[in-house]
């Protein structure tokens, strides 16, 4: 079945019953559960501020350097965790596909579906934490919607076209681990987007904007730890940013939709 | 006879069920499961010739029938299958299907290892389109089918694979289809459960308006069927009352034995 826009709205129920068994499942026979999607950014967490403040010297002016570091971290991980597993995703449920009729897409939708209830659950624990280190909540939260958009099309974009190029080139999946990594320290998550404007200059902190995760972390960074607005500018980009990898995900997903079940 | 549509008798009136329309679905043969970087940057995966597993099919079934279809391995038995449950879809010609499609092509491949048997139950129901309305009311009734009372709460990692077959088996077939589609799943369990389950999709035939069925045994198709449609490469050899069709097949086929 296509996964035209007609077969994604009929079957949305299985959209939320794949992220609910999604979540099910990650914490099935573990005594932690869901504690465990957080320990990986905490250790990250860990790992920078031990880094950076700690053995460097540095981030005194991204002090709580934690909280500051977990703005970048969850989202990010957000990213990574649904883009990862959307590359393998189609061809790990081969049996599936080729027995029930159902548009395929709503199984990488599915994963970015359950990344982000893990994500939302990691960003409550992130307010309680910044409320407690010294970083308020304040009205500059209300930038958090419109975040929480823009970084599920985003995300779901990349999945999307990822998990339908992953399917006839299996590549990808390793490729994509390496690139997410490299990502990670291309995009302001241990530093500030304000030390990239100092080095690069104007002209070529532009280009550096064309990566919408460096926007989607500084509106985090900007409700959350710093309890101000971001610059307006961005937000105008973001939004074309995001619609425009959701556009192209989408587009290459449904360009490959038909001949997918032929790759398995 | 290529092609060419007998008229099927007595249950011909009204809007045909199915309507195959020169369907084909084509296959592109891969040397190896690999793609160039020049393949990948010119976004055309072409490599590799095309196979066509189904061409040029034109067929017409209505209400009443159960069709059989035969043919050699590889003769887009299960592709017609697919293309019939949507599944597949046609890269030539049109599938038309009227009414609600059942298949039981591969039973339990939608099951999440880690989930209990009850939990699967919704799953595996979403997969197939079940409302989730619809599915809630009919848990139970599935697991005393199933006969899985005691495991239910169980993650489906500790059955058995004839325990995960019958869960399978009941949640597909919990609903009446219109137009029920078998391939080869006739052997489902131990004994008993077969004996079950062979009972359950003879009450499917009985409730649904049109019936395929794929199979390999003879007799079976020849105590079920009212057509049957021969298969040979991918093309219609012949299609027609399902004692005349199975006739000639074997007739073929046993030519063919007799010559090997």
């Amino acid at each position: 079945m296509l996964s035209n826009w007609n077969n994604l709205v009929a079957r949305r129920d299985l959209l939320k019953e794949l992220v609910v068994s999604e979540l099910r499942s990650q914490t099935h026979g573990t005594l932690l559960g869901w504690l465990w999607w957080l320990v990986d950014p905490l250790v990250m967490m860990v790992i920078y501020w031990g880094v950076v403040v700690g053995v460097l010297g540095r981030g005194e002016s991204y002090a709580p350097y934690p909280i500051f570091v977990l703005c970048g971290l969850l989202p990010w991980k957000h990213l990574s965790y649904s883009v990862n597993r959307s590359t393998t995703v189609l061809a790990g449920s081969e049996g599936l596909i080729k027995a029930i009729p159902f548009p395929t897409m709503v199984l990488p939708l599915g994963r970015v579906g359950s990344g982000f209830i893990c994500f939302l659950f990691g960003l409550a624990v992130l307010l309680v934490a910044a409320a407690v280190w010294g970083c308020p909540p304040s009205v500059a939260l209300v930038q958090v919607p419109g975040l929480l958009a823009a970084q599920l099309l985003l995300v779901a974009g990349l999945s999307l076209g990822v998990a339908a190029v992953g399917v006839m080139l299996r590549d990808l999946a390793v490729a994509m681990q390496h690139l997410m990594r490299v990502g990670l320290y291309l995009t302001p998550v241990i530093y500030g987007l304000d030390m990239v404007r100092d080095k690069l200059g104007e002209p070529w902190f532009t280009l550096y904007l064309m990566n919408p995760f460096a926007i989607v972390i500084e509106g985090y960074r900007s409700a959350i730890f710093e309890g101000a607005f971001m610059n307006p500018w961005y937000w105008p980009v973001l939004a074309a940013q995001s619609v425009a990898f959701f556009g192209v995900g989408y587009a290459i997903y449904r360009h490959y939709d038909r001949r997918v079940i032929k790759f398995l | 006879m290529n092609g060419k549509l007998p008229e099927s008798g007595d249950c011909d009136e009204g809007v045909p069920l199915i309507e195959l329309r020169g369907l084909g679905v084509c296959y592109r043969r891969q040397a190896r499961q690999r793609t160039s970087v020049r393949e990948l940057l010119s976004l055309r995966f072409s490599r590799g010739e095309l196979l066509w597993a189904l061409r040029g099919i034109d067929l017409i079934c209505s209400e009443g029938q159960v069709l059989g279809v035969v043919g050699a391995n590889g003769a887009g038995k299960s592709t017609l299958c697919m293309a019939l449950a949507h599944i597949l879809t046609p890269d030539e010609g049109e599938a038309i299907v009227r009414g609600k499609v059942s298949t039981l092509l591969t039973l339990g491949a939608g099951f999440n290892r880690d989930l209990s048997g009850r939990d699967n139950i919704l799953l595996y129901g979403a997969f197939l389109g079940i409302e989730r309305s619809r599915i809630q009311g009919l848990v139970d009734a599935i697991i005393d089918f199933a006969e899985l009372r005691d495991a239910i709460e169980e993650p489906v990692r500790n059955y058995s694979s004839g325990m995960r077959a019958r869960l399978a088996f009941s949640v597909a077939t919990a609903l009446e289809p219109e137009i029920l589609v078998l391939d080869e799943v006739l052997s489902v369990g131990d004994r008993a459960f077969r004996a079950k389950s062979r009972a359950r999709i003879e009450e499917l035939m009985a409730a649904s308006k049109l019936i395929v069925l794929v199979s390999h045994s003879q007799s079976f198709l020849r105590s079920l069927c009212t057509h049957a449609l021969w298969l040979d490469r991918g093309a219609v050899r012949q299609y027609g009352p399902a004692s005349e069709v199975l006739d000639a097949y074997e007739a073929a086929t046993d030519g063919e034995a007799a010559r090997r």
